[in-house]
């Protein structure tokens, strides 16, 4: 059973990137032209909007920087106030190629009880392509680890941005989106939603302009910060069915793993079809 | 200042040896009422909110208690076994710090999530506004008859809502 979209939103969140915004939208609007393009300014003091507008995009602009996780959240308001069916994330610093949307999207028609499919740099078989420092893949290792025992599902990249939602997906995150580093959390709040997300291997390339928003210093913050957050988001209670199970007694870390474990093998069995 | 205050100037009793000369009540006296007129000040200046200068006010009102009734620091920290009655009043002080560094956390986790809401919500409504805003220009710009075919052309937004088979 398939499934086809006609609405199509690319969210393109931007902190000064005057530098390689237009490049980001021209190459959205040549590569994916029946997605419509939104760049979200969050507070750039450079001319970011301005870029995106002339470019051909439609610009959200925040007052102010209200962080990566509410500047894309913006974008799902958005894409739920304006009836769109599916959203995907596209950085704006040109990591993501636009090429790689037709594979997403590809990917969430064709199995419909799919919500969101995240694009793995970590799934591809050649090997190539832009995979982040060696420092970084540790940490994306740890988290892909605990990620994936949560929601027993195998995840590879949960630090990647680069995903598309359907319309449960695009509500979901409309109503409630992690602050700061959003990524690694939005999985497992799509998990706890009971919504399914998949990976689909993709390129991706070193940023072209601009700094990445994790600094040599704020990894630790990052790691330890996202931990909590995952941690914490294991004992809330689960919305739509089955909140009673929600609520194991788990007492310690290890506890909460072990027991993410053992479902995780017999999903794993079930998906793998 | 009756009883306990005689008592504080006559050191007989099992918990004198402890009591603070008249002087040094007479500053924390001077030092309670200080706060609490300056948190008085602040309210009516519009500059602190009520329900926060409760809080505040409750801590120069204890302070003062303490500093007026003599016996009843040393009374309470025995009671729970402490025996230096400075202890308990850093005790207590300390746990007051605590709940109010607690309390402000949670105002300032709720007031960047409210701000964080105005914010998506002010450039929603900017950029609507501009859209709006063009479209108008360009009908007014436009014969009628180009403006109705752009119109058409233009899918309506808020119609193409909901899921496609």
């Amino acid at each position: 059973m398939k499934r086809s979209f006609a609405r199509k939103l690319a969210i393109v969140p931007a902190y000064n990137e005057e530098g390689a915004i237009a490049a980001t939208v021209a190459a959205l609007r040549a590569r994916a032209p029946d997605f419509d393009v939104l760049v979200i300014d969050d507070g750039s003091s450079d001319r970011t909007a301005a870029c995106a507008a002339q470019a051909g995009a439609r610009v959200l602009r925040m007052p102010f920087n209200v962080g990566i996780g509410g500047a894309v959240q913006g974008g799902y308001i958005y894409a739920r106030e304006h009836g769109y069916e599916v959203a995907v994330q596209v950085d704006g610093d040109g990591q993501h190629d636009p090429g790689e949307l037709a594979k997403l999207l590809a990917r969430l028609e064709e199995d419909p009880s799919l919500n969101m499919v995240t694009g793995s740099r970590f799934l591809a078989e050649d090997g190539e392509g832009y995979r982040s420092s060696a420092a970084r893949r540790v940490g994306i290792r740890i988290f892909a680890a605990a990620v994936s025992a949560i929601t027993g599902a195998r995840v590879t990249d949960p630090t990647s941005g680069f995903r598309m939602t359907d319309r449960a997906g695009i509500e979901l995150f409309a109503r409630d989106y992690p602050h700061d580093y959003p990524e690694v959390e939005a999985i497992v709040l799509m998990h706890a939603h009971r919504l399914r997300s998949a990976e689909v291997p993709v390129r991706m390339r070193p940023r072209t302009s601009g700094r990445s928003a994790i600094s040599a210093t704020r990894s630790v913050y990052y790691m330890v910060k996202v931990a909590l957050a995952i941690f914490v988001s294991l004992f809330r209670a689960r919305p739509e069915r089955g909140a009673m199970e929600a609520a194991p007694g788990v007492g310690a870390e290890g506890g909460a793993q072990a027991e993410g474990e053992a479902p995780a093998q017999e999903q794993l069995a079930v998906k793998a079809t | 200042m009756s009883a306990p205050g005689l008592a504080a100037i006559a050191p007989v009793g099992r918990s004198t040896h402890l009591a603070p000369p008249i002087s040094q009540r007479v500053e924390v006296v001077l030092v309670a009422l200080l706060v609490c007129a300056f948190i008085f000040e602040l309210v009516r200046r519009k500059r602190l909110m009520e329900r926060y200068a409760l809080l505040w006010l409750l801590a120069g009102a204890i302070v003062l208690v303490l500093g007026l009734w003599q016996g009843l620091l040393t009374t309470l920290a025995h009671a729970v076994g402490i025996y230096y009655a400075p202890s308990a009043l850093f005790a207590i002080a300390f746990l007051f710090v605590i709940v109010m560094l607690v309390h402000f956390s949670t105002t300032v986790s709720r007031l960047a999530d409210q701000n964080k809401q105005l914010a998506q919500r002010v450039a929603l409504l900017r950029t609507m506004l501009e859209e709006h805003r063009r479209e108008r220009e360009q009908a007014h710009a436009q014969p009628p008859a180009a403006a109705a075919a752009d119109a058409q052309g233009r899918p309506a937004e808020e119609l193409a809502g909901g899921h496609s088979p």
